[in-house]
This record gives C-alpha cells, sequence and structure tokens, in this order.
C-alpha cells in the first residue's frame, strides 16, 4: 500500500497515511484519542536542581561558596544538572521594560541574559569540579556529560522568547525560570525536581512579614491552585505539575542550610513537597 | 560586596519593578504595519504546485501595496509524526520539536519558490532584522511553529501538543504589534462543524471571540488555544480565515475586505 493518497473527490488535498491523515487536530475526540501510552523517560536517573537567583545567587560568596560545596559532596551520590535563575537584575530589566511599554513577549526576549550571566558564573566556580555550560540546543548530549561524571549548567528560563503568552495575573511574563526548570525534568522524565531557596520551603504567608505563617510540609498541586496562597514559584509550575506524566512531586529546600539537598534525593523529609493528586 | 549593600540594591530593584508594574501601559508597536500571512499546511502547501504557486503570486502582486511576512504551517508529514511518536511513547516536548522541523521544511521551500522575489527565510532569533528585511522589499518568510520545543505545556487532553502553527502565528503578529492576522487555508472560513465530513455544517462569516468559545465547537478551523489568547491580547484584534484557492481573496483581505471568516475580539 502507498504511503500517499489522493482525495478522489473534488477537495484534491494528498495526504500520508496516518490516523491523523483528513483529520483536525483541533477535533476534541481526535485530541482525547491521541494519549502516549507509557510515555518514555528520556533520562531517568537525573535529578534537576534549580538554584533560586534572588534567594541564593544574588546573596553573594557567604550563600554561594557553601551550596556549591554541597553540590560537589552530592555528586559522588547522584546524577544531576543544576538550572541558574536570574535574580534582582531579571526584575530590573523588566522594570525598565515596562516603562518603555514593551510587549509581554518582549520582556521574556530580553531577561533570559541575566540568567546567562548567573550560568556563567555558577559555571566558573565549579569547572575544576566538572561543570560544563549546556545550551537548549544542546540537550541531546547530557548524557554524555552524566556518564562522564560532569555537572552540566542549565539556563533555567524557557525559549518562549516572542512567544512568550500573555499573563494571566498582571503583567510580567509568567513562564519564567522555575517554570523552565520543571519543564526540563518533567520533559526528560526525571528522577526528582528540588528548587533551592532561602527558606525551609512554602508557608502559608509570607513568614518575613506575618509571624503567624505556618510552614507546609506536603500539599497537592490541585489545592495550592484552588488557595490564593503566596507561592515562592512561578504558579505555571504548579499548574504544569498538576497534569504531570513524569514528574509528579517537587521540593522546595533551604539553600543556606547544609545537607537538605542530599535529603531531599535520597527522598528524606525536608522542606516542602509539592505533588499531584492523582 | 557588604551583604547589607546588596539587601539594598535587591530591595530598590523589587520596589522599582513594583512602581514600573502600576504605571504600565503597554505601547509599543513594534512593526504596526506589517500584514502577517500564514499558509497553512494540509490545506494548501501539501497541495503542491496546484495550490501553492497562485498563492504566491497573489501575495508577490500585492507585496509592493502591503508590507507581508509570511509564515507556514506543518501538515500531513505533522501528523505523521504525531502518530509515529505517539506509539513509540514520546512526551509533548519531543512531539512539539518535530512538528517543528516539519514548519521549517515548508518555509524553505516557499523561500526557495520566493527567492526572486525578495522572498528571505527568517529564524524565530531574526526578528531584530526584519527592519533590513523590509527596507529591501524583501518578504520574509518564517516557520510557523512556537519555539516552545521541550517546554510545550502538558496537554489538557491527550499528547498533541495545544500550542501550534496558529499558536505561533498568533504570537508572533502580538509582539510585533500587528493588528490583524490572515490564514489561508482551502476552505471560506470557519463553519459550525468539519464541511469536510459534514454537509449540514453552517458557515459563519463573522464572530466574537466570546461567542465562539461559548459555542464549546467539537471542531475549529484554528488552534482552540488562540481563542484564549486573542482575549487577552494588546494588538491583535481580529483574525481572518480566507479560502487561498480563489483568486482573489488574498488581494481583498489584505486591503481590509470582509472575506472568508473574522473572528474579533
Amino acid at each position: 500500500m502507498s504511503d500517499f493518497l489522493k482525495e478522489k473527490d473534488t477537495s484534491g488535498r494528498t495526504h500520508m497515511q496516518s490516523r491523523f491523515m483528513r483529520e483536525s487536530l483541533v477535533d476534541k475526540e481526535v485530541l482525547d484519542s491521541a494519549v502516549v501510552e507509557d510515555e518514555v523517560a528520556i533520562l531517568p536517573d537525573l535529578n534537576v536542581i534549580n538554584i533560586g537567583g534572588k534567594s541564593i545567587i544574588d546573596r553573594g560568596r557567604k550563600a554561594v561558596y557553601p551550596l556549591i560545596d554541597e553540590l560537589i559532596e552530592v555528586k559522588k551520590h547522584h546524577k544531576f544538572v543544576v538550572g541558574v535563575t536570574g535574580g534582582a537584575r531579571v526584575r530590573h530589566t523588566m522594570a525598565i521594560g515596562l516603562d518603555f511599554g514593551l510587549p509581554v513577549g518582549g520582556l521574556a526576549m530580553v531577561v533570559g541574559a541575566m540568567e546567562e550571566q548567573n550560568a556563567t558564573m555558577v559555571y566558573s566556580l565549579m569547572a575544576k569540579h566538572g561543570a560544563v555550560r549546556v545550551p537548549k540546543d544542546h540537550y541531546t548530549d547530557l548524557p554524555h556529560y552524566l556518564d562522564n561524571g560532569m555537572i552540566p549548567i542549565l539556563t533555567s528560563n524557557p525559549p518562549h522568547h516572542y512567544w512568550e503568552k500573555p499573563p494571566k495575573n498582571g503583567v510580567l511574563p509568567e513562564n519564567g525560570a522555575d517554570f523552565g526548570a520543571y519543564m526540563t525534568s518533567e520533559g526528560l522524565g526525571s528522577r526528582s525536581m528540588i528548587f533551592v531557596k532561602d527558606q525551609d520551603g512554602l508557608y502559608t504567608k509570607d513568614p518575613e512579614k506575618h509571624a503567624d505563617a505556618k510552614f507546609i510540609e506536603r500539599i497537592s498541586a490541585q489545592e495550592l491552585l484552588a488557595n490564593d496562597q503566596d507561592l515562592i514559584l512561578d504558579r505555571t509550575v504548579i499548574e504544569m505539575l498538576a497534569r504531570a506524566r513524569h514528574v509528579k512531586e517537587i521540593y522546595i529546600v533551604n539553600g543556606l542550610k547544609r545537607g537538605n539537598i542530599l535529603k531531599a534525593l535520597n527522598g528524606e523529609k525536608v522542606g516542602t513537597v509539592i505533588y499531584k493528586a492523582e | 560586596m557588604a551583604e547589607n549593600k546588596i539587601d539594598e540594591l535587591t530591595d530598590y530593584m523589587a520596589s522599582s519593578l513594583e512602581e514600573a508594574s502600576q504605571n504600565y501601559t503597554q505601547d509599543l508597536q513594534i512593526f504596526p504595519d506589517v500584514k502577517l500571512v500564514k499558509i497553512g499546511g494540509q490545506s494548501i502547501t501539501d497541495r503542491g504546485r496546484a495550490a501553492v504557486f497562485p498563492v504566491l503570486e497573489e501575495l508577490v502582486e500585492n507585496s509592493e501595496k502591503h508590507k507581508i511576512i509570511i509564515s507556514t504551517g506543518g501538515g500531513t508529514r505533522a501528523r505523521h509524526t504525531y502518530q509515529v511518536g505517539i506509539d513509540l511513547g514520546m512526551p509533548v516536548g519531543v512531539l512539539a520539536e518535530m512538528g517543528g522541523a516539519v514548519t521549517v521544511q515548508n518555509a524553505r521551500m516557499i523561500q526557495m519558490l520566493m527567492a526572486k522575489h525578495g522572498g528571505i527565510y527568517l529564524d524565530h532569533l531574526e526578528f531584530e532584522k526584519i527592519p533590513l528585511f523590509m527596507k529591501l522589499g524583501c518578504i520574509p518568510i518564517m516557520p510557523g511553529m512556537p519555539p516552545y520545543s521541550f517546554w510545550e505545556d502538558i496537554p489538557e487532553h491527550g499528547s498533541i501538543p495545544m500550542n501550534r502553527t496558529d499558536t505561533g502565528v498568533f504570537f508572533t503578529a502580538e509582539a510585533l504589534g500587528v493588528d490583524s492576522v490572515l490564514f489561508i487555508k482551502d476552505e471560506k472560513g470557519l463553519f459550525t462543524d468539519d464541511p469536510k465530513k459534514n454537509p449540514d455544517a453552517e458557515f459563519i462569516p463573522k464572530i466574537h471571540v466570546d461567542d465562539l468559545i461559548a459555542m464549546d465547537l467539537g471542531d475549529l478551523i484554528v488552534e482552540r488555544v488562540v481563542l484564549h489568547y486573542l482575549k487577552k491580547a494588546r494588538y491583535v484584534k481580529k483574525l481572518q480565515i480566507i479560502n487561498g484557492m480563489e483568486k482573489g481573496n488574498i488581494t481583498r483581505a489584505l486591503n481590509g475586505e470582509h472575506v472568508g471568516t473574522i473572528i474579533h475580539t
């Protein structure tokens, strides 16, 4: 049977034989039926560790040096990539961009450069321990680096650029570095996703401003989305987590205290775990 | 640097962002006079020369009068790649990446066809060069798939990426600050159902995006997510879908006439 099919009726379209030929990929029934069974986990041993820009890197040597020592220790036990986010300079970039009246895609286009800076600095500090910078279009090289005991340093910001979606709330791009890091872990089908911040995890309110803020050990993504509570991650991460197919829980740990990352990687109780309720 | 100095700088940057968010007037139209035109993949490109040559000819005729950027769809090869990918268990990010490759092929082929008329291939990250190309009288041709690749949203239903070429074209238009997007297809426009399968499907010449969302049609001529993005758009106020197989429709639509279907805000 030929792979090609020319429609005999008046419409005259040509198709390749597939169950989606002639179908509209907008049709609800077609979409519902197009489900991947047993989706492939591309790098199931991989852990993604995302270092906060504002929470860790902007604090300078005092916060970053000990964290890097810890990561080098962790490397003896686990395979991981390090994502790095932008921090205060991202905020400043956005403030200037908003003042110029840039569209949301224009803002998304320029913020990534600040993360590149932080990634270059983290790489420079860790290069002697095997760190390597891996840009997005080189993700297919990751097995090579990981199998040779190296630590790939990624830029977390997603490649949405001018194609950034309009924000649901407020005026700032919502698919930021946390989203990018989570989608890296989910897309690669990785073992875990750890967000390294400067507080123990999620609280019901900002603990620095409210004495009655309560610590949250474990909470579902769905519950978090239903509450309108303060998050210390991009909300889009929680939205994706609620639809996750591989990485169904994420950790938020305090990177200013030693030992937390290893505990999280070993599945011990530490920080806040946000999970997908099935 | 002393730690309090770092804190001070961080606080300053946080407070200036809050102020800027409140005063934000999104008023920069990067390219207000460009007309963005999408050439359908399955509907036009896959038909080959018989459909594509007349469409390109009409676009070239109009390029003296209008600044045109062309964007391409995927089509039947994208559908085939989704089928094989789904069977092999590929994650949505991989499917999005593969779908993108087909639109790159289509853009490259259309560039070759239009080279003698100034057709020039425009990569996703070459937006900054558009002013030069326009000044030289070129017609930029870009792949329609948005660059989300691995970072494509996990779909609400199934495994096919929700954000495909209509989304990519829509956000290109919104980022450039153009006011309308023209989708060239092989149907008159939007119908209440797929007219190729259901002869009772009724034609909809003009509809408000809210009404269209409320109708909750099983099938649509544009990606569903685009309707929701259109509602939030700052610049793009309407999408126009026309039958490019009928000579003259492209010219009329570029001149602002109502042919086909207009979905508006």
